[in-house]
């Protein structure tokens, strides 16, 4: 990157220059600096400061941005399905019972995915992350046909860890029946080809379904697969009461004594949803250092009462990492963090009758640095920092929910969401450019989406509930 | 109101209103006097507090846990009725507890009232008001247009207690203020400090920035107040002081990153502070920042009690003093070329106006 023949004080060059209005950093002491800009070279933030500074120091191939936009980290979704449901986003009617919403309707589409549907799946699941400022997921874990997913999603641009459909006690549906071995081969050869793919931005982590699926031998595995290939570990848990009636009945311990108990958990580990859990399962969490996502449209569709008996205050109290995820597609019909981060700001200060519940600025931290946390990719992801990759949002600031502009957290948070993101970059690679995906053809991904879902829903058998009459 | 126009209080109709008198009934109560006790009381408990200041009252309970009047009395070697009689006053104040004759520190006393407590107003509390003498001739100042011993006529003199007293206070809100502004991340950055008193800001900043410089102004009488400080602080060797009036002194254009106006604004005439407004924004560079730190009168000047009485303390005391609002000092910065305006409150009841100087800096 550096020339010895050049003027000491000649410019630098670097591939760009992005400038903004504000540049949310989300750094150590959470600056925020107006007129700043992000030198970015080979992938990578080399400095963010004032755009004057920046403009003298460096000599960028392209400058991006200006005074209209707001410059905020990539946020991180560490909780959803990126297929299985985005093709059947909204037929599930939103008055089922969480047991009839899951085995009656949500296995069911899953199973009904056909070869060409997951790739299709993914892409589209990236395209609404991406075109609404998320940067980087985790999978929940319930990919199929993992070759064709991470083909798509590498042509997004977006970045991510996931995993194959992983579990070994139901017997049903057939397309995902396992044994224990079968299960544990499975988490193996995922882990064996796809550790790293496109670049590394794309990759797979030791995902089982979680829940009371597994046998220990596969939590166990699950594990020992994730130390051995030095990835994370997910799964869901307790979103909720039938998890923890079932590891009660079972072992005589809640999920996460239990999961404790056989060396499950770990600072690596991020358990999902996390609603129906007890004081002592909070301090097993903190103590081990497993992060939650917690997925608060999911839990508001499905009538999981997490401003009831949801424990996330206590939490963040006791340190644990609690990041954010928008779930399914049928369990929360966006994958808008924005709109997620809203609601967890919203949800407990209502549950609570408290307005100190999960600050605005609380909440941007969960949606950005708490869910590189929770991905163990603090040191790369999650802040607008030198040395970090560049995942960089602009949001644009010609739009009415944005102006006037005054508490740029609070405007992120409560005032804006997905539909203000104007240009991406992951890696410093713009993927999203005035509101548009650059890397594929939305047209087609529109047209092909609605054709397969349609096909999915035919395949499912699944009863069409929308109770308004169609003429 | 009930539909037959009755009142919605039947009992009270029967026992006190017109059912016996045959007057109309009315619901109006009469507004309590206890704003008026509490403007009589005043007085009382200013003298109360600086009285139990004076006498160590609140560090000799802090060094004891509790106490009875008497024990007090006798480590401070003062008469014991009167001072259990001065404590109930501080009890009555609310700063003090008082349960089966002993005497305690409550989290307030603990918080502001001790020289080393977190956030200390032990040398604030005196000289906050101004010259006690001013306030006896209030009615006259009111009558006549000017205090009868204005502090302008000998600035120095009324000056050096104020800056001494308060720099504690302002200090920390200083160095709170970085939380907002992160003045300490600035690369080297040059501090102008016009009027800076005991040099509270320039304190903290160079004390938080060790590539920070400044240049430290007061008048000749005070500005040795700053020196001492900044000895106390290690920092004379990062700091010139140039002494004299801050409109007059010679000041480099373009050059400055940070200017701090700490509570000066209000001292001066209108079109002094505008001056100073506008000296400010020609020292600064494009993207520094001016730092006001004042007290700010709402819009329609009545909800902001703190700064009414300082109004108020501003006109017993001087001939041009007053209290301002933010949204005309804000229209004075934009005017000068500032953009990106705050108010910040770095610590309770100190609020700082922040303003940047706009890429196109200064206008012609």
């Amino acid at each position: 990157m550096t020339d010895s023949n050049a003027h000491p004080d000649a410019p630098q060059p670097i591939d760009t220059l992005v400038d903004a209005w504000y540049v949310v950093t989300m750094n150590e002491t959470r600056d925020i600096i107006h007129r700043g800009s992000i030198a970015i070279h080979d992938g990578v933030i080399v400095e963010v400061g004032k755009t004057a500074d920046l403009e003298r120091r460096y000599a960028p191939a392209q400058r991006l941005g200006g005074d209209r936009f707001v410059a905020a980290p990539g946020m991180v979704n560490t909780h959803i399905h990126i297929t299985g449901e985005p093709l059947t986003r909204g037929y599930v009617p939103d008055d089922t019972p969480f047991e009839e919403n899951v085995f009656v309707w949500l296995t069911n589409l899953y199973a009904a995915y056909a070869e060409g549907d997951e790739r299709c799946s993914a892409q589209l699941a990236a395209t609404e992350m991406l075109r609404s400022g998320t940067t980087t997921f985790l999978e929940a874990g319930t990919v199929r046909l993992l070759d064709e997913v991470f083909d798509g999603l590498a042509e997004t641009g977006i970045r991510g860890r996931l995993g194959a459909w992983v579990w070994d006690l139901p017997p049903e549906p057939d397309v995902y029946r396992q044994t224990t071995d079968e299960a544990i081969a499975r988490l193996d050869d995922q882990l064996t080809r796809y550790r790293s793919f496109a670049e590394g931005r794309l990759g797979a982590w030791s995902t089982v379904v979680g829940h009371t699926t597994c046998s220990d031998p596969l939590w166990k595995a699950a594990r020992e697969l994730a130390d051995t290939h030095d990835v994370g570990l997910s799964f869901h848990m307790s979103p909720a009461k039938s998890d923890p009636d079932g590891f009660i009945a079972e072992f005589g311990q809640r999920p996460f004594e239990h999961l404790d108990e056989i060396g499950v958990l770990g600072d690596d580990a991020c358990a999902t949803h996390c609603v129906h859990v007890d004081d002592r399962e909070i301090d097993t969490m903190a103590r081990t250092g497993t992060s939650v996502a917690h997925c608060p449209t999911t839990a508001l569709k499905v009538s999981y009462g997490v401003t009831q008996i949801g424990k996330m205050p206590e939490m963040v109290q006791r340190g644990v990492n609690v990041s954010i995820g928008t779930d399914g597609n049928n369990a929360s019909n966006y994958s808008d963090l924005m709109r997620a981060t809203y609601l967890v700001a919203g949800l407990f200060k209502d549950g609570r009758i408290d307005p100190q519940m999960f600050p605005a600025e609380k909440a941007l931290e969960m949606a950005t640095l708490g869910g590189a946390r929770s991905m163990t990719m603090d040191d790369q992801i999650g802040s607008l920092e030198v040395g970090k990759r560049a995942d960089v949002v602009l949001h644009d600031t010609d739009r009415p929910e944005w102006r006037p502009l005054f508490n740029v957290v609070n405007q992120l948070v409560w005032s804006a969401d997905g539909r203000g993101v104007h240009t991406v970059l992951v890696d410093g690679r713009v993927v999203v450019e005035d509101g548009h995906m650059t890397t594929i053809d939305e047209a087609a991904l529109w047209a092909e989406a609605q054709q397969r879902g349609g096909d999915i829903v035919a395949r499912s058998g699944l009863p069409d509930r929308a109770k308004f009459p169609v003429l | 109101m009930t539909a037959s126009g009755d009142s919605p209080f039947p009992e009270l109709k029967k026992t006190h209103t017109m059912a016996r008198t045959g007057r109309p009934y009315t619901d109006y109560k009469p507004p309590a006097a206890a704003p008026v006790w509490a403007a009589i009381e005043g007085y009382g408990r200013f003298h109360v507090l600086v009285a139990a200041l004076e006498l160590g009252a609140f560090e000799a309970l802090a060094r004891a846990d509790r106490r009875t009047g008497e024990e007090l009395a006798s480590e401070l070697d003062v008469s014991a009725p009167h001072l259990t009689t001065l404590l109930e006053g501080v009890v009555a104040l609310g700063f003090l507890e008082h349960h089966h004759g002993h005497f305690s520190l409550n989290d307030t006393a603990k918080r502001y009232l001790l020289v080393d407590g977190p956030a200390s107003m032990v040398d604030l509390v005196p000289v906050s008001p101004g010259p006690l003498a001013n306030w006896s001739d209030l009615t006259e100042t009111v009558r006549t247009g000017a205090p009868p011993s204005p502090i302008d006529d000998d600035p120095a003199a009324f000056y050096r207690p104020l800056v001494a007293g308060t720099f504690t206070t302002i200090f920390r809100c200083a160095s709170r203020a970085d939380l907002k502004l992160r003045y300490s991340a600035l690369p080297a950055p040059l501090v102008l400090d016009l009027g800076a008193g005991a040099a509270p800001w320039s304190c903290a900043i160079l004390g938080a920035n060790p590539g920070a410089t400044a240049v430290v102004n007061d008048l000749d009488g005070v500005v040795d107040l700053a020196e001492a400080k900044l000895t106390e602080h290690g920092l004379t060797d990062r700091c010139e002081i140039r002494a004299g009036d801050y409109l007059e002194i010679d000041v480099e254009d373009d050059s400055y990153d940070l200017v701090v106006l700490g509570h000066i604004l209000r001292a001066e005439s209108g079109d002094r502070a505008r001056a100073l407004i506008d000296r400010a924004a020609r020292a600064l560079k494009p993207g520094g920042r001016v730092l006001i730190g004042d007290y700010f009168a709402d819009r329609q000047r009545a909800l902001e009690p703190h700064a009414l009485m300082m109004g108020v303390t501003m006109m017993a005391s001087t001939r041009h003093g007053r209290v301002f609002r933010y949204a005309d000092l804000a229209t004075e910065l934009r005017d000068a070329g500032f953009e990106a305006l705050r108010l910040i409150e770095p610590i309770g009841f100190q609020m700082v106006a922040v303003g940047t100087l706009a890429p196109g800096g200064t206008t012609p």
